[in-house]
């Protein structure tokens, strides 16, 4: 099944040739496992990030969604990163919209740990990665967009996520 | 719209996280309510179904050894700790041995896994996963609620990864990646090691700030190990850091330094609330028993317990330390008596200054005694004001709703009164058609006018008189500890020090106050010299559009010729003779110097 889905996927994914921005909609209450008789939800989306050649347009496709129960504590990042995704929630009751910032899957950095106990950072770029956020239900919430932040291009929006009842 | 949308698809999903599959959750650790928790999750990768038990008791080693770690082992029951078990098809993870630094002796094999594990292919102890989408729909499915992911992988070798959560090998000295990864995630530290360009920014152990009178950790500066040390040189010379290779951030065979200690349990400390629970319940006003009655708080204690608990009734405090207190209903002398119950955890771990403001928590009963009349009235914290001054109006006594006349509902409003203003609010008793009103009057004193003003500007030598213009008492300020209570003082033989702004305030009746300034400005004009002001003449005097000047002094003389404020308007170099046409200046009163060698004088000029 989960094979199923993604052949489908990848073959939409093929239609986005030459797309800078993709956009695409989810159904909260019809996210796998989202249970209805649970008062609080979290919902986890998975994005698969593309740069198909050096220096070109940075692509964004959800590959996945799925809702749990619960209550999720907020965090926030204390890291910074000089790549980042930078999500932008929306919400229709006039609130400010919210940013969330991500380290850029197509340039990761990871601490490097030696045995004599000294650290260092390795970063990785990649021409393909994987965005994984997590946030709690809101019923107000309308629309998530991602944007490619990096120091050469600054911000440029890759997608947008209708969020619909 | 330049970017085109191309597609717009819906994507339903369904079938992509059907397959998302539900394991067991193993409790390690579980202090309580994951809503008033931080709750880790480990997860394992390489694992075979054979070998979950070892992945659970390697779970259990990484909790004991995360929980018995400074501060973390003081606030251990403020964590839960779970473990998935999820197995690989394949036991160990992927080694590719294509690394500079590959271990000799480590054989190079690729492994089917959970998560996709695999040792670096350019840094070989570099150990990540792969499979985010497989570790999304883990979560999501069987803990969605977690606050920190580490990730054990199946290998003995040493090597792992930091990032948005950890993961380590089962090498014994690997486990301390795992708690220097959730000093990142949880408690935003940074590393002090300098991590290259781009990675400086503020953190609890990283600022920009190097003066040790406001540094973030100022409070720790006295005490060993603890300072303010550049982090290197370039970009790395802008950050400093409060220790020197002595910190779990900086290198792994050390503890955590006091500031990140600090920081981790303010750190927690924000994320869970002490008060665990508190009984009776408080929603609504607690009718008093005629013995009276019991009040406790129940507590979640750090070890050693740094809570302590206060109590108060009715604004006063009582003397009682615990958890609990018994308040008997002859202590009630009003219909309705506040109880509240304030616990701050006292722990020497943080030194913060605001610590314990922003730390209290408190928990407040209404207590009722029925056979006291009702008393629903105001209390103002200031009932008389000065204009411009605000005060609070508390409502005391209504067992209902409010409704002020400014509009506001809630049982403490701020007022800030332009006038004298009647005030009142009316209690809608809950469960009756009661309505009791109550009001008060707030007066307002008008603020007294004042002025100030000075007679200058001023020569060196000369005496500057302040005046100021208000019908009460006159305290002046000034430079130079200037002091005086007269209303228009003088100071005598003025110098530069004297400069500066003064200040007079003046005090009403009502005790309002209010204050103005006036700025005396000192020319940095010389004193007048007897030998040469006695050989120069400058005339006429008052002059029509010209002047002429005359020193006995050979050589070169400077006259320079300034308005009442100071400022330069001509200055011209002469000997002994010279007329200076001044015919673009106004009527009015200037101020000259005149300079000849050493010697030095001034006067006044009168242009008609």
């Amino acid at each position: 099944m989960l094979r199923r889905s993604s052949i489908l996927l990848l073959i939409f994914c093929s239609q986005l040739v030459h797309c800078r921005q993709a956009k695409s909609y989810v159904r909260t209450h019809e996210l796998p496992n989202y249970d209805k008789n649970s008062i609080n939800h979290i919902l986890f989306l998975d994005f698969q990030i593309t740069r198909e050649k050096e220096n070109g347009a940075v692509k964004a496709e959800l590959i996945n969604a799925i809702a749990g129960n619960g209550k999720m504590k907020d965090l926030g990042s204390g890291r910074g990163h000089p790549d980042q995704i930078k999500a932008v929630h929306y919400f229709s009751d006039r609130r400010t919209p919210v940013e969330m910032f991500y380290e850029h899957p197509l340039s990761r950095t990871v601490e490097v740990f030696s045995q004599d106990g000294n650290l260092g950072k390795s970063t990785h770029t990649a021409r393909q990665g994987t965005l994984s956020i997590r946030f709690q239900e809101d019923q107000a919430r309308e629309k998530i967009e991602l944007y490619s932040v990096t120091p050469d291009q600054g911000a440029v929006k890759i997608y947008s996520l209708l969020v619909k009842k | 719209m330049k970017t085109s949308f191309t597609a717009i698809t819906a994507l339903l999903l369904v079938s992509i996280g059907a397959l998302a599959q539900k394991f067991p959750v193993d409790t390690i650790y579980k202090a309580g309510s994951i809503d008033n928790r931080v709750n880790i999750v480990i997860l394992g990768d390489g694992f075979t179904q054979g070998e979950l038990p070892k992945f659970l008791n390697e779970s259990k080693k990484f909790a004991d050894f995360f929980l018995s770690y400074s501060p973390y082992n003081r606030y251990r029951n403020y964590f839960n700790i779970f473990s998935i078990g999820t197995p690989s098809k394949e036991s160990g993870i992927t080694n590719p041995g294509t690394a500079f630094d590959a271990y000799s002796d480590q054989p190079v094999e690729a492994k089917d896994t959970y998560f996709g594990a695999s040792f670096g292919n350019s840094v070989h102890r570099l150990v990540t996963i792969s499979n985010y989408t497989v570790l999304s729909n883990l979560l999501a499915v069987n803990l969605p609620s977690y606050d920190l992911v580490v990730v054990l992988v199946n290998s003995p070798w040493y090597g792992g990864s930091g990032g948005s959560f950890a993961v380590h090998t089962l090498h014994e000295q690997a486990n301390k990646i795992g708690v220097h990864e959730i000093g990142h995630t949880l408690t935003h530290l940074n590393d002090e090691y300098w991590a290259g360009s781009g990675y400086g920014w503020e953190a609890p152990n990283m600022t920009a700030n190097s003066n040790i009178a406001t540094i973030k950790w100022r409070n720790w500066l006295n005490t060993p190990d603890i300072g303010v040390f550049r982090h290197g040189n370039g970009e790395a010379s802008n950050w400093y850091k409060p220790t020197a290779t002595n910190c779990l951030m900086e290198v792994l065979h050390r503890e955590f330094c006091k500031v990140c200690r600090e920081a981790t349990a303010e750190r927690i400390l924000e994320l869970v609330n002490p008060v665990e629970q508190f009984s009776p319940d408080n929603a609504e006003a607690v009718v008093m028993h005629e013995k009276g009655m019991s009040f406790a708080v129940r507590l979640l204690a750090p070890v050693p317990n740094s809570l302590m608990v206060e109590w108060s009734l009715g604004g006063k405090p009582l003397d009682v330390k615990t958890d609990h207190v018994d308040i008997p209903s002859a202590a009630l002398t009003t219909r309705i008596t506040d109880l509240t119950a304030s616990i701050f955890d006292s722990t020497l771990i943080s030194r913060q200054d605001d610590r314990k403001v922003r730390r209290t928590k408190t928990v407040t009963w209404k207590l009722e005694r029925k056979d006291i009349p009702m008393n629903f009235h105001i209390v103002a914290a200031k009932d008389t004001l000065c204009a411009g001054e605000s005060t609070t109006l508390t409502a005391q006594g209504c067992l209902g709703t409010l409704n002020w006349s400014t509009g506001e509902s809630t049982q403490v409003i701020t007022a800030t009164p332009g006038l004298s203003t009647d005030f009142t609010v009316s209690c809608y008793e809950r469960g009756t058609d009661n309505i009791h009103p109550a009001g008060i009057t707030i007066v307002v004193s008008p603020l007294p006018i004042v002025s100030a003003s000075n007679t200058g500007p001023y020569f060196k030598g000369a005496q500057i008189e302040l005046k100021a213009n208000a019908t009460d008492s006159y305290d002046w300020t000034g430079p130079d500890n200037f002091k005086s209570v007269l209303q228009n003082p003088v100071i005598k033989n003025a110098d530069t020090v004297n400069r500066g702004i003064y200040t007079v305030t003046t005090r009403n009746w009502a005790g309002c106050v209010a204050s103005a300034s006036t700025q005396v400005i000192i020319d940095a004009l010389p004193v007048a010299d007897n030998d040469l002001h006695s050989s120069v003449q400058v005339f006429p005097n008052p002059a029509k559009g010209r002047i002429f000047i005359k020193v006995k002094p050979t050589g070169p003389s400077n006259f320079i010729l300034y308005d009442v404020a100071g400022r330069e308007l001509l200055r011209k170099t002469f000997v002994q003779a010279t007329e200076i046409n001044l015919h673009k200046l106004e009527s009015g009163i200037y101020v000259y110097s005149l300079s000849n060698g050493k010697n030095e004088t001034a006067g006044k000029l009168l242009l008609e």
